[in-house]
């Protein structure tokens, strides 16, 4: 028999304050799972009538609308957050009330298991309808022929990412609770917790690209979320085949939130009943720690508004928020307007932390652009070329796309740590050739840096680029595996494209080609690159198969640039392919159409308003020219605008001209048009003539 | 017993309870007495083990209230507004705190609802104040504690409600040693059912003493002195808290015991003495007013 004041008696009674809530969760998931997959099932079986599928093609349709409905959803962030947040409060709602709190903290409970209790009931509040529905959801999709093993492992993966998201948000909104003393408070409590962390990352983003030259965009570092398990989570979903490790840090985060709770409701004052906060020693960190990234915030603000950096601004604008921030926060602990200007010390202090987080990246006092490598402790350096991240996609083991970052950073580094050292120290603000570079340092700590280098450094660069582990990186083709698996992957075309003709090549050609491309790639460097046009392309196009609603085939293409000294694979093209020289047939052309925009006519404004001139195409001048020997001058100075890159020096390419090949009707497929401007030097004459504003 | 000792609690920053030294003992009637804001629902709330006090130990029967289910299954505190759950009526708070309290007298429970004309069935919000303060009453009376700690629960009762109740204590103290604890603002309102009153001001104890040794050792005498240096020589003889002369009528609020101060007002020449039954007020006023307090300031308005 159940005893009466037994912890499974509590929970009842708990139950019996919490009807509402269980009716709101059954309600919802019952509409969610079994009713929505009722409907689904049957929208799919009429689907599969209408379009008369065979048994198994029809069976697969329903398995992966099961499949999806069954998966984790996007939307279910939202609903799970906002249930565990109401959950939470509602459960120790109690405390914000003396007359609640003088009824339970004289009965004789203990406090631990008060707390058990009503996190318990919380807990089984939300999982308890979710896995019935769930089950039921199940086995409506059984029903309809739509469940295996694969169905059902998604639901439980989607039971387990479900739960771990509640119990996280659940934690954090139990410390907000704990912490504060009425419900606003703890609405804007939580909401703190959940994208503090987030807003601060932002913010240092912000000022440290506002502030300091060699900085990236921080995205190219790996993000760890210490705090919010919503985004914790959120970078579980948003990381191919799911990050077990986001996963596991969000049920520490929600072990750590709960044992937080736990210590914070068993120091709760009694009295903090009503008041915005439980601890009165929280004031005043909580005050300074919102109101030192606001007045921040607000800096960046009138920066952004006003443009450049109006120094005299921005201080008048930090002084104005930590005022207002400090005067604000200390109303709402109070409850009082009376009460802003109290507390002035902490207005000193917030308006000291800000000044010298201010001055710190104002004057760079942490030497975040002087900064080079030591060479004594650079392990390897990792270099990311602007001008290649433009021109190339890159695909792990099972060719997904990737980013080049994280491709290179799985791969070796370049050791030459002499070279690595020279590149960083030739580094400056303004250049030609844009790189990203990440130091990895020997105790495993990795440094980024984004800085220009002068194309003049040449030979510097022809070292970089030149290295083995560098080339190696950029070209995919050199990896064996990947390779292998695309040969294995369904090869749909492999061709030749000059930019204005394409070629089929043979698949059977695949190898011979990747051995005499690797071999003109040996000598590859920044020279090449900066000198020479590229005459070609390769390309694999490789079918990936249907997408998940079976409406799409995806294809992925892999291209490699080809170049005129490539003298190798120029030669194997012209054996093995046909390629006989000639970048385009004059046979398919129909035209070639030449826009003048005539720059030199404007005004002398800045870029962007020229450009907005040239939108309005006033000074334009648009020719076709159809005559072969005008189509073959033509073609011989244009660079096909697939191929360009920035490798060029400025004004190799002149962007004041704009040239469009129509081809003839059915010549080339389904592309009727291709692009491209001249190169600097070979306008003809007569184009400049025929083309000039009148 | 329960055993106040050098308790002080601090709301921020303003001191609610200051060194506060109290005994409540077993099997009486305890009232604590005080205006608003003397401390006497923060001292009842730290008794409770709702609040922790700052400084001070508080022991029910010798064990430490504050975090102590033992101490705690001992007391059924009623607070001054007593919390109901929302949208319940007699029965489920009976049955939760059945699962609160082993040993909750159910059936008294019931008939004492029916006695005192409370529908079980009927939602407690519907209630008006002083059938509320019932209910809360009748559900710490069942709760089977040996302490009852009411704060200011006999205001909004009517005066055959309160006789009622004052019923059920003395039942109840009778019968199993009930120890009820009142807290009030007003004197009047206490001095027929209290043993034992403590004086709560400004958050410390002005005076805590039994009931009936106050009014043993307290005596009002009224005489009239042959000579003067017969008043002289009776007075030197005793602790008079108070003197008052209207022409030779002398009015002497003295402490000591009947017998002995009638004995001793025997001894001389008087031309009339008596002794004067003292009220419960009048006891507190010449107590207080030694310390140097109106005490008709203070809680008699």
């Amino acid at each position: 028999m159940m005893s009466k004041n037994s912890f499974w008696a509590s929970l009842r009674e708990n139950n019996r304050r919490r009807v509402w809530l269980w009716l709101v969760s059954w309600l919802f998931w019952f509409l969610y799972y079994p009713v929505g997959m009722m409907m689904i099932m049957g929208r799919k079986q009429n689907h599969n009538l209408i379009d008369n599928l065979t048994p198994d093609k029809a069976k697969e349709r329903l398995l992966e609308a099961a499949n999806e409905w069954l998966s984790f959803q996007g939307m279910f962030y939202f609903i799970i957050i906002a249930m565990a947040v109401i959950i939470a409060i509602q459960g120790f709602s109690y405390l914000y009330k003396r007359q609640k709190v003088d009824f339970y903290h004289s009965v004789p409970v203990k406090k631990s298991r008060r707390f058990a209790v009503i996190y318990l009931n919380g807990v089984l509040i939300f999982f308890v309808p979710y896995l019935f529905n769930l089950l039921l959801a199940m086995a409506v999709a059984g029903m309809n022929g739509a469940m295996d093993g694969n169905n059902a492992a998604a639901a439980m993966l989607s039971l387990a990412v479900s739960l771990t998201l509640f119990l996280g948000t659940y934690g954090l909104t139990l410390v907000a609770v704990m912490m504060t003393g009425n419900l606003i408070i703890t609405l804007l409590a939580t909401g703190i917790f959940l994208v503090y962390e987030e807003a601060v990352r932002i913010l240092v983003i912000a000022y440290r690209s506002a502030f300091y030259r060699y900085n990236l965009n921080i995205s190219m570092e790996e993000t760890h979320f210490c705090t919010s398990p919503a985004f914790q989570m959120f970078l579980y979903e948003n990381q191919e085949q799911g990050n077990m490790g986001a996963l596991f840090m969000v049920i520490i985060l929600a072990a750590v939130y709960t044992g937080i709770a736990w210590f914070c409701y068993k120091k709760r004052p009694a009295e903090a009943a009503g008041r915005a906060m439980a601890f009165s020693q929280t004031k005043a960190p909580v005050k300074i720690l919102l109101v030192i990234p606001f007045a921040l915030a607000a800096a960046l603000l009138i920066m952004d508004v006003v443009g450049d950096m109006p120094y005299g601004m921005m201080v008048f604008g930090m002084v104005l928020a930590v005022v207002l921030g400090s005067c604000v926060i200390e109303v709402i602990y109070e409850m009082d307007i009376r009460a802003a200007f109290r507390k002035k010390y902490q207005m000193l202090v917030s308006g000291a932390g800000v000044a010298v987080i201010f001055l710190i990246y104002c004057f760079d006092l942490t030497g975040f652009d002087a900064w080079t490598p030591n060479p004594e402790k650079l392990e390897d350096a990792v270099v990311l070329f602007e001008s290649d991240q433009y021109r190339s996609s890159y695909m792990d083991d099972n060719l997904e796309s990737v980013r080049m970052a994280d491709y290179f950073l799985g791969r070796k580094g370049i050791a030459d740590i002499e070279t690595v050292c020279e590149l960083s120290e030739k580094k400056q603000a303004e250049g030609n050739v844009w790189c990203t570079v990440a130091y990895r340092m020997k105790n495993g700590k990795v440094v980024w840096r984004k800085f220009a280098v002068d194309s003049g450094e040449e030979e510097l660069l022809n070292r970089i680029i030149g290295s083995r582990e560098h080339r190696e990186a950029v070209c995919q083709l050199y990896d064996d595996a990947i390779y292998a698996k695309i040969k294995g992957e369904k090869i749909v075309d492999f061709t030749f494209d000059t930019g204005f003709k394409e070629i089929n090549l043979s698949l059977g050609d695949m190898d011979g080609f990747r051995e005499a491309y690797l071999k003109d790639r040996e000598k590859l460097d920044y020279s090449t690159l900066k000198n020479e046009f590229i005459c070609g392309q390769i390309s694999f196009r490789v079918d990936m198969g249907m997408s998940e609603d079976g409406r799409e085939i995806f294809s992925r293409n892999f291209c490699y640039d080809i170049y005129p000294s490539y003298s190798n694979t120029l030669a194997f093209l012209k054996e093995k392919g046909g390629y006989d020289g000639t970048y385009f047939n004059m046979d398919e052309v129909e035209y070639v159409e030449v826009t003048n925009y005539n720059s030199e006519m404007y005004y002398k404004g800045t870029d962007a308003e020229v450009n907005l001139q040239r939108g309005s195409g006033s000074y334009s001048v648009t020719k076709q020219f159809a005559e072969k020997g005008q189509i073959e001058e033509l073609l011989q100075a244009v660079y096909p605008e697939e191929f360009e890159s920035l490798w060029k020096e400025p004004g190799t390419i002149n962007y004041d001209y704009r040239v469009t090949v129509r081809y003839k009707s059915g010549e080339s497929g389904t592309i009727f048009y291709r692009g491209g401007h001249f190169i600097r030097d070979r306008i003809p004459e007569w184009v400049k003539r025929e083309t000039a504003y009148q | 017993m329960i055993e106040i000792k050098n308790i002080s609690k601090a709301f921020e920053n303003i001191l609610a309870v200051d060194r506060v030294n109290v005994t409540m003992k077993e099997n009486t009637l305890f009232g604590l007495i005080g205006t608003n804001g003397a401390g006497k629902s923060t001292v009842l709330r730290m008794v409770a083990g709702v609040l922790k006090a700052d400084e001070g130990t508080i022991t029910v029967d010798d064990m430490p209230v504050y975090d102590n289910v033992e101490a705690k299954k001992k007391i059924f505190f009623i607070a001054d507004e007593p919390y109901f759950f929302a949208n319940s009526n007699a029965v489920e708070m009976e049955r939760y705190f059945s699962t609160i309290y082993e040993g909750f007298l159910r059936d008294d429970f019931y008939d004492y609802l029916e006695n005192f004309g409370l529908d079980k069935r009927r939602k407690i919000n519907t209630f008006s104040k002083g059938m509320k303060k019932q209910l809360a009453l009748l559900c710490g009376i069942c709760s089977g504690t040996k302490y009852l700690l009411c704060d200011e629960t006999f205001d909004g009762l009517d005066p055959v409600m309160r006789q009622g109740i004052k019923s059920i204590f003395a039942k109840e103290m009778e019968s199993r040693g009930l120890t009820p604890i009142i807290a009030s603002h007003n004197l009047r309102e206490l001095e027929d059912i209290c043993d034992h009153v403590g004086l709560l001001h400004k958050g410390g104890v002005l005076l805590s003493r039994d009931l009936e040794d106050m009014k043993c050792n307290i005596q009002k005498i009224q005489c009239v002195f042959r000579a003067r240096e017969d008043a002289v020589k009776v007075m030197a003889g005793l602790d008079i808290i108070k003197q008052e002369e209207r022409g030779s009528l002398h009015t002497l609020t003295v402490r000591g015991g009947r017998e002995e101060v009638i004995a001793h007002f025997a001894a001389v020449d008087t031309v009339f003495f008596e002794a004067l039954p003292l009220s419960l007020e009048e006891i507190f006023i010449s107590e207080t007013e030694v310390a140097g307090y109106d005490v008709k300031k203070l809680i008699l308005g």
